[in-house]
C-alpha cells in the first residue's frame, strides 16, 4: 500500500515474475512483464498469467508492489 | 370482571409475545445477493477472446442476467468496481457517452471511480457524475476546497439490514493519467480514508462493503488492517479472476476478471451484521444468454454510427505512408509519428518501437480507421527525463539493435551513426550530446515500461503522461490537415 503522503507516489515497484525479482514502474500492467513471445502466446490463448494465489490476471491488470506472478503455458 | 392482577398479567403476556415475534423477525437472517463486475473497459458489445471463446460478454446479456437474478431475490445489490470506460472503438469514438448511457439502464446500485474514468477528461467525468442516477463513489478523492469529488459512500437498506457501500480509488491515479485530468484533485491513501470514515459508517450501517478500484494486493492489505470492520470487498484494477473462494476469517474479497467476461455473484447470509454463510461464483457471459432488448436497441444507435465515424476523414497525405520493418526503421510513417509525439510533448527526442506501428496508409484521405490500423494498441504517450549519460546508453542500445538487425526504434530529434553496437556522431538539433545535461524523451507507455526489451527506458524519470497515441495523431491532423512526410535515415547503420 502507498504511504499517506499526499503527493503522487512515483517510486518504482518490485514484482516477482517467474521467480525473478524485477523493478517496474508504478502503473505498469501485466502485459509489460511479458516478452514478445510470451505476449503472442497469451494473445493466442495458449498461455496466461497467474498470481501467487493461483488467480488468473488479465493482461491489462495493473501490477502492485510485492506481487508474485508467473506464466502458465497450456499444453 | 377481571382482577387487576389478571389484566397486568395479560398485558405482560401480550407484550412478551409481541416482542418475541419482533425479535424473531429481526433475527431472521438476510439472504443478500451481490452482483459485480470490474474493468469492463468499454466492452459494451460481445467480443472474441482466444482464452474464453468467441462471441462472449456484452452489456445486453449481462443486463438480462442481472434482471433475472433480481427477480429471484429482491435483496440484490449490483456493483461495478470501476474502469467502466475506455478501451474499445464504441467507447473511444463517443468519448464514453455510450458507456455511461448503458450503465444508467442496467440496474446498478453504485460504481466506484476508477483511474480510467478520467480518460476523457475531468469535465466529462464531472458532468457524468452530476447527471448520473447511479451513484459514483470515491471516498478518497478530494477537491481543492476539501470537499469530496464524488459521494464517499451510500447506505442501502435490505430487509432490516443497513448496508454501507464505500468507494476507494487507487492512489496511483495521478501517476497514470494526464495531469490535466486530475488537476485540482487530491488522492488520499485509502487506508487513511477508511480509518477516518469507519466510526461514521459503524453508526449508520450494520454491514460494510468496500467497492474498491485499488487492485487485489491492496484489497488484501485493507482486509488485513480491518478484518472485523469490513464484510465484503468488491475489487477491480488488477483484472484478477477470483474463482476460488476460501471463506476464512475477515472480509470476503471478490473480483470478476475483466471486460464483462463474467458476472460475479456473491450470496451471503447476514445475521446481526455478521456474515454466517457465503457462496460465490463467476457466471460466464456467452451467447446462451438472451440479450436484453432495451440495452441492445440503445447500443444499436451507437453501433450504427461506428462505421461512418471510423470512415470519417481526419486528414490527407500527399504520399504513401509506409510502416517500418523489423531492423529497418527507415519509414516515413515512423519518422512522422515520432515527430508528432516529440512536438506534442515538447521533448528533445521521441521514440516509437518498430512493432508499435502496424499498418501502411495509402496516399489520399486519412480516416480514423487508418489511424486505428496503424496504432491498434491503447498505448499512451509518456514524457521522461534522463541524463546525457543515460541517453548515450539508450542510443547505444538502439545502435546495437540496428547493427544486429533486431527490432529497433524510430527516432525524432536526434541522428547518429550505429557502428559496432555504439551510437557515434550524435546530433541533437545540431548539437552533440552533453553527458552533464538532462534530456527529455517522449515514447509510448509500452516502451517506457521496458516492453520489447527497452529496459533502459524503464529507469527514466516520468515527467508526465498523455492520452492514447491515436488521439494525439488525430489532434495533430486537425492542426495540419495535409501531410507529406519523407523517410529520413536518422540512424545510419555502418557495417
Amino acid at each position: 500500500m502507498i504511504d499517506g503522503d499526499k503527493s503522487a507516489p512515483v517510486l518504482p515497484i518490485s514484482v516477482t515474475w517467474n521467480g525473478n525479482l524485477i523493478e517496474m514502474r508504478r502503473g505498469a500492467k501485466v502485459k509489460h512483464l511479458l516478452s514478445t513471445q510470451e505476449l503472442k502466446w497469451c494473445n493466442k490463448g495458449s498461455a496466461f498469467v497467474l498470481d501467487e494465489d493461483g488467480n488468473e490476471m488479465g493482461l491489462d491488470g495493473t501490477l502492485s508492489n510485492g506481487m508474485a506472478l508467473y506464466l502458465k503455458i497450456l499444453k | 370482571m377481571q382482577s387487576k392482577s389478571a389484566r397486568i398479567l395479560s398485558f405482560f403476556l401480550i407484550g412478551f409475545i409481541y416482542l418475541t415475534m419482533m425479535s424473531w423477525g429481526m433475527s431472521k437472517p438476510l439472504n443478500l445477493t451481490i452482483l459485480y463486475d470490474n474493468d469492463v473497459h468499454g466492452h459494451l458489445l460481445p467480443f472474441n477472446d482466444n482464452r474464453y471463446g468467441q462471441d462472449i460478454g456484452g452489456a445486453a446479456r449481462r443486463a438480462t442476467l442481472i434482471n433475472d437474478i433480481k427477480k429471484t431475490n429482491q435483496n440484490t445489490i449490483v456493483l461495478s468496481a470501476g474502469d467502466w470506460i475506455s478501451g474499445t472503438p464504441v467507447s473511444g469514438l463517443f468519448r464514453g457517452k455510450a458507456d455511461w448511457g448503458t450503465l444508467q439502464r442496467m440496474g446498478y446500485d453504485a460504481i466506484v471511480v476508477g483511474n480510467h474514468e478520467f480518460d476523457y477528461g475531468q469535465p466529462v467525468l464531472r458532468e457524468t457524475i452530476k447527471s448520473s442516477q447511479v451513484p459514483f463513489l470515491a471516498a478518497n478523492i478530494y477537491q481543492n476546497d476539501g470537499s469530496y469529488f464524488a459521494k464517499p459512500y451510500i447506505i442501502l437498506k435490505k430487509g432490516k439490514t443497513r448496508i454501507a457501500v464505500l468507494g476507494l480509488t487507487t492512489q496511483e491515479t495521478p501517476v497514470v493519467t494526464h495531469p490535466k485530468n486530475v488537476e485540482g484533485l487530491e488522492f488520499e491513501n485509502p487506508l487513511v480514508t477508511f480509518s477516518k470514515l469507519l466510526p461514521e459508517l459503524k453508526k449508520k450501517a450494520d454491514l460494510i462493503i468496500v467497492l474498491s478500484h485499488m487492485g487485489y494486493e491492496e484489497d488484501i492489505q485493507l482486509a488485513r488492517q480491518f478484518p472485523k470492520d469490513i464484510q465484503v470487498i468488491v475489487g477491480g484494477h488488477s483484472h484478477t479472476k477470483i474463482d476460488t473462494f476460501n471463506k476464512s476469517e475477515g472480509p470476503i474479497i471478490v473480483q470478476a476478471y475483466q471486460w464483462g467476461t463474467f458476472l460475479g455473484r456473491l450470496d451471503i447470509q447476514v445475521e446481526k451484521g455478521n456474515v454466517i454463510n457465503t457462496q460465490a461464483k463467476l457466471i460466464p457471459i456467452n451467447s446462451q444468454i438472451k440479450p436484453n432488448t432495451k440495452i441492445e436497441s440503445y447500443l444499436q444507435t451507437y453501433v450504427s454510427q461506428i462505421d461512418s465515424l471510423m470512415n470519417k476523414q481526419v486528414g490527407m497525405t500527399s504520399v504513401d505512408l509506409v510502416k517500418p520493418n523489423y531492423g529497418h526503421p527507415l519509414s516515413n510513417l515512423a519518422c512522422w509519428l515520432t515527430d508528432v509525439f516529440r512536438e506534442r510533448m515538447g521533448a528533445d527526442i521521441a521514440l516509437q518501437n518498430t512493432g508499435g506501428t502496424r499498418a501502411n496508409i495509402n496516399k489520399g484521405p486519412i480516416t480514423y480507421n487508418d489511424i486505428y490500423n496503424v496504432l491498434p494498441f491503447d498505448n499512451t504517450l509518456v514524457l521522461m527525463q534522463v541524463s546525457g549519460t543515460e541517453l548515450q546508453e539508450i542510443l547505444d542500445d538502439l545502435a546495437n539493435r540496428a547493427n544486429s538487425g533486431r527490432e529497433t526504434s524510430a527516432i525524432s530529434g536526434v541522428t547518429f551513426l550505429a557502428k559496432n553496437g555504439q551510437a557515434t556522431e550524435i546530433s541533437l538539433a545540431g548539437r552533440s550530446l552533453d553527458p552533464a545535461k538532462t534530456y527529455t524523451i517522449a515514447a509510448n507507455d509500452f516502451m517506457a515500461n521496458g516492453g520489447s526489451g527497452y529496459t533502459l527506458l524503464k529507469k527514466a524519470k516520468v515527467i508526465k503522461y498523455d492520452t492514447v497515441l491515436r488521439d494525439i495523431v488525430v489532434d495533430y491532423l486537425k492542426e495540419h490537415p495535409v501531410i507529406a512526410p519523407q523517410a529520413e535515415e536518422r540512424i545510419k547503420v555502418v557495417k
